[in-house]
């Protein structure tokens, strides 16, 4: 061993290099401070690990970058680890960077002869910035799509070269293929190159002039092995501890394939340039933009220009009197100010109950559901098709439907009280926007149950009740407000006891079930199942067990079965014949007269809706989609 | 820098040495974790394709794909390229119907079906049918093949690859599709 050593150093001098590494003089003693640099040093060298790995997974255009991510995240062995560190670490990089700069500052370490290393810091501070911008587009979720197309508009919005160098970065006038082509070359090539070149000269320079040690010393002089690398070592341990934790316990988002077609908003960018998001908004700040010509990039680029320009001078500030208090007193303020907007940007998103924290926080909801529904459907049998994961959602009637609900029905129907995305009906009072939202009544009946059993028992046998919402209908109110009043309601009041006596139970199940095999859902039962054909029975002659209805349902409505020649009764509205199912609802959606006539009080969406936007909602409101197999974590529905 | 000696300051007295020393072993100890640690997940998520075997990529059921109708094979027993289509499934993407390689197949007068694969035992080449020769030829290395698939020089390790083929109710011909190890003397499935 000892011969291949000196074999060893013989042709390299590694012996000699180790000193160098190791014996490096530590004035004071080993500290806790000094390990800021060390530990940045550490996580580039994670991301350049976990990075290599992820490259051999990702797949850099807008038909396969979500994809290839979603496959790392959710089938990859490791995969979610993986990510997860990359992730945190990127994170971890921006905060270890803010305290070693303030350390440097703070200790006086920029000052001469010090002053190239302090820029080449500062050089790697923007490389490192670049990095995490650059990564979060890769995954072409709607999360890190709209947070980058925010950047690159502000690219764009500079006078002069700004279209160009926008361009430049999306590899064309807007988002697609070259965008992540262009932006993965950066951040797995170019970007890390820099950083290693700058990384090496940082270093290089660092050791011509020694640390720079805090007064006073409080131990004898040492060097750098081996009290000051264990310190780096342990400060290493514990970053390492804290993103693994986070990776495992929190992991990183993917959120929905990236939809330019459908707005988001809850753009953000990530959370350490979340103080430049919030600084923008200031009116004074796009005022100011206005007024100069220039722009966004007044506050995005200039005034960030103008402080970075005033840290780069620190070195030269510092030799006039008080200049290095200044500098500290800059920076503590840079610092606070930041931490200070990132707070303000964070209670306005998460905690304040205004209009615009309502909005955000229903749309992270529901970018959260999307992103869920999305991963579901990539591990359906059916799969992820050619044409990319962003078709599954499109063609998604769980996801498509309540959207459509939302817009188009939840005027006057309710979904389970809301409106369909899971958010309340509230009254917007445009005077006072932030005032607690008031709900408002439902003008028609709550779909939901659209079609179901209890749907059908409760129009029997309590109509007025199941329409009484129609009583607060504005849209071709009056036919509407009679429904609680009608024939149907009357029918029902005269015959709830009957239906709901103790004797009639079956007669009523069988009743309810003959209209309910009529939708031809997938629970449904077969036209001549026994039941089925007694509610047939009772539906033509009115005959319960116990009794007899005031008039036969076959008297009032018209009923054709499917594959029989002679209608069961072939006159009279509504019009039953497919109760509940694709076709009925779809006709119901484009022309409800044909099913009601006279009393129809649903306006017609001829001509309003695509056959797509048709086919979307009608499956969504039967339930006719794709639902995971039930995990047995889940809660388990307790009724039924 | 000043030359290094082997003593910084208190390093005489046994107390500090041995602080020393356990310094530079817990320095040790912990750098090799942080620094092989983040490799695991790495490394691992490389060996991703030897740690989990694929799910899908074969086709469903007992593994035979429909090629064609019996009726299109020429009765002489001379031997035609049909390809084949099954639905796959690469990493994320589902393809549905796509066309995955080709195989021979030949019937004799009693209506006999022989089937083989495309595919070179060599090292993978397609193998075409000399009609003049009546030879299977692979255009790589030269091996060729006679019509029962029986090696006729040595350069393949094998003879040809038959596959099972069945014919369904709907005269329709059905075929085992399996892809087999290259170069090897021995027929190994590859999975
Ligand atoms: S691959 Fe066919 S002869 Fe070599």
């Amino acid at each position: 061993m000892k011969l291949f050593l000196n074999w060893l150093d013989d042709r390299t001098g590694y012996r000699d290099l180790m000193h160098e590494a190791l014996r490096e003089h530590i004035p004071g003693g080993a500290r806790w401070r000094y390990v800021w640099g060390s530990t940045l040093t550490f996580v580039f060298m994670v991301q350049v690990v976990t990075g290599f790995a992820l490259w051999a997974g990702y797949s850099p255009s807008s038909g396969t970058a979500w994809e290839s991510v979603y496959y790392i995240q959710h089938e990859m062995t490791l995969g979610s680890v993986l990510r997860g560190v990359h992730h945190f670490a990127a994170q971890a990089m921006v905060v270890l960077m803010a305290v070693h700069l303030m350390q440097v500052v703070i200790d006086g370490a920029y000052k001469a002869p010090r002053e190239m290393n302090f820029w080449l810091g500062l050089v790697l501070m923007q490389i490192v910035l670049g990095l995490g911008l650059t990564g979060y587009l890769l995954p072409w979720d709607q999360k890190g799509y709209y947070a980058t197309r925010v950047a690159t508009e502000i690219m764009g919005s500079t006078p002069g070269i700004g279209p160009q160098i926008q361009q430049l970065a999306q590899g064309g006038p807007s988002y697609g293929h070259h965008t992540l082509t262009r932006f993965f070359a950066l951040h797995a090539g170019i970007l890390p190159a820099l950083l290693v070149a700058f990384l090496a000269l940082h270093i290089y320079v660092f050791r011509r002039h020694g640390i720079t040690a805090k007064q006073p010393y409080r131990k004898p002089d040492s060097e750098f092995w081996p009290d000051q690398v264990l310190m780096d070592a342990v400060a290493c341990l514990a970053i390492l501890a804290t993103l693994l934790l986070l990776a495992v316990w929190k992991g990183a988002e993917l959120s929905a394939p990236a939809n330019p077609a459908s707005g988001f908003s809850a753009a953000r960018p990530e959370w350490y340039y979340l103080f430049l998001f919030r600084f923008l908004k200031f009116g004074w700040v796009s005022h100011a933009g206005e007024v100069t010509g220039l722009g966004e990039a007044f506050g995005a680029v200039v005034l960030p220009g103008i402080l970075m320009t005033i840290i780069a001078l620190m070195p030269f500030i510092a030799r006039v009197k008080g200049g290095h208090k200044f500098n500290v007193g800059f920076l503590v303020l840079v610092v606070l100010g930041s931490v200070g907007l990132t707070g303000v940007a964070l209670y306005e998103d998460w905690i304040a109950d205004t209009a615009d924290g309502r909005s955000f926080r229903a749309a992270v909801a529901q970018a959260h559901k999307d992103g869920q529904r999305a991963v579901a459907l990539s591990q359906a049998p059916a799969g992820i098709p050619p044409e990319g994961a962003i078709s599954l959602l499109l063609n998604d009637p769980l996801t498509q439907g309540p959207r459509l609900f939302q817009t188009r029905c939840s005027d006057c129907h309710r979904w389970q009280g809301q409106d369909g995305l899971g958010n309340d009906v509230v009254q917007i009072d445009e005077s006072a926007l932030d005032a607690p939202a008031k709900p408002v009544a439902a003008k028609a009946p709550d779909l939901a149950t659209f079609g179901s059993r209890a749907w059908i028992k409760g129009l029997l046998s309590n109509f007025a009740e199941h329409m009484k919402s129609t009583e607060n209908a504005t849209v071709m109110a009056e036919k509407a407000r009679e429904l609680p009043g009608g024939t149907m309601a009357e029918w029902s009041k005269e015959n709830s006891a009957a239906l709901n006596s103790e004797a009639n139970k079956a007669s009523f199940e069988a009743i309810v079930e003959f209209l309910y095999t009529q939708s031809g859902r997938s629970d449904a039962l077969p036209q001549n199942d026994p039941k089925v054909l007694a509610g047939r029975e009772i539906f033509q002659s009115g005959k319960l067990a116990d009794g007899e209805l005031t008039t036969a349902c076959a008297d009032c409505h018209t009923m054709i079965l499917p594959g029989e020649t002679e209608p069961l009764s072939a006159s009279g509205e509504p019009i039953l014949t497919g109760y509940g199912g694709k076709d009925w609802l779809k006709q119901m959606l484009l022309n409800p007269d044909a099913h009601y006539g006279e009393s129809n009080a649903m306006p017609a969406f001829h001509g309003q809706l695509s056959d797509h936007e048709l086919d979307m909602i009608t499956r969504w409101i039967i339930g006719e989609y794709y639902l995971p197999p039930e995990e047995p974590t889940k809660e388990s529905p307790t009724t039924e | 820098m000043s030359k290094p000696t082997s003593a910084s300051p208190a390093a005489g007295a046994p107390a500090a040495q041995r602080r020393r020393f356990l310094a530079g072993l817990a320095a040790g100890v912990i750098g090799t974790i942080v620094a092989v640690v983040p490799t695991i997940p790495g490394i691992a998520f490389l060996l991703h394709p030897l740690l989990k075997k694929k799910k899908a990529g074969a086709a469903e059921g007992d593994g035979y794909v429909k090629i064609t109708t019996v009726e299109a094979i020429p009765k002489d027993g001379s031997p035609r390229a049909f390809p084949v289509q099954m639905d796959i499934q690469d990493a994320w993407n589902k393809y549905p119907d796509r066309q995955v390689g080709s195989v021979f197949l030949s019937r004799n007068e009693d209506g006999q079906l022989k089937c083989f694969s495309c595919v070179c035992p060599h090292l993978g080449c397609t193998i075409n049918y000399e009609e003049k020769a009546k030879l299977y030829l692979c255009p790589c290395h030269a091996s060729s093949f006679k019509l029962d698939g029986e090696r006729e020089n040595q350069i393949p390790p094998r003879s040809m690859d038959p596959l099972e083929v069945r014919v369904n109710e709907k005269n329709e011909v059905e075929v085992k599709y399996q892809t087999f190890r290259a170069g090897t003397s021995e027929r190994k499935v590859v999975s």
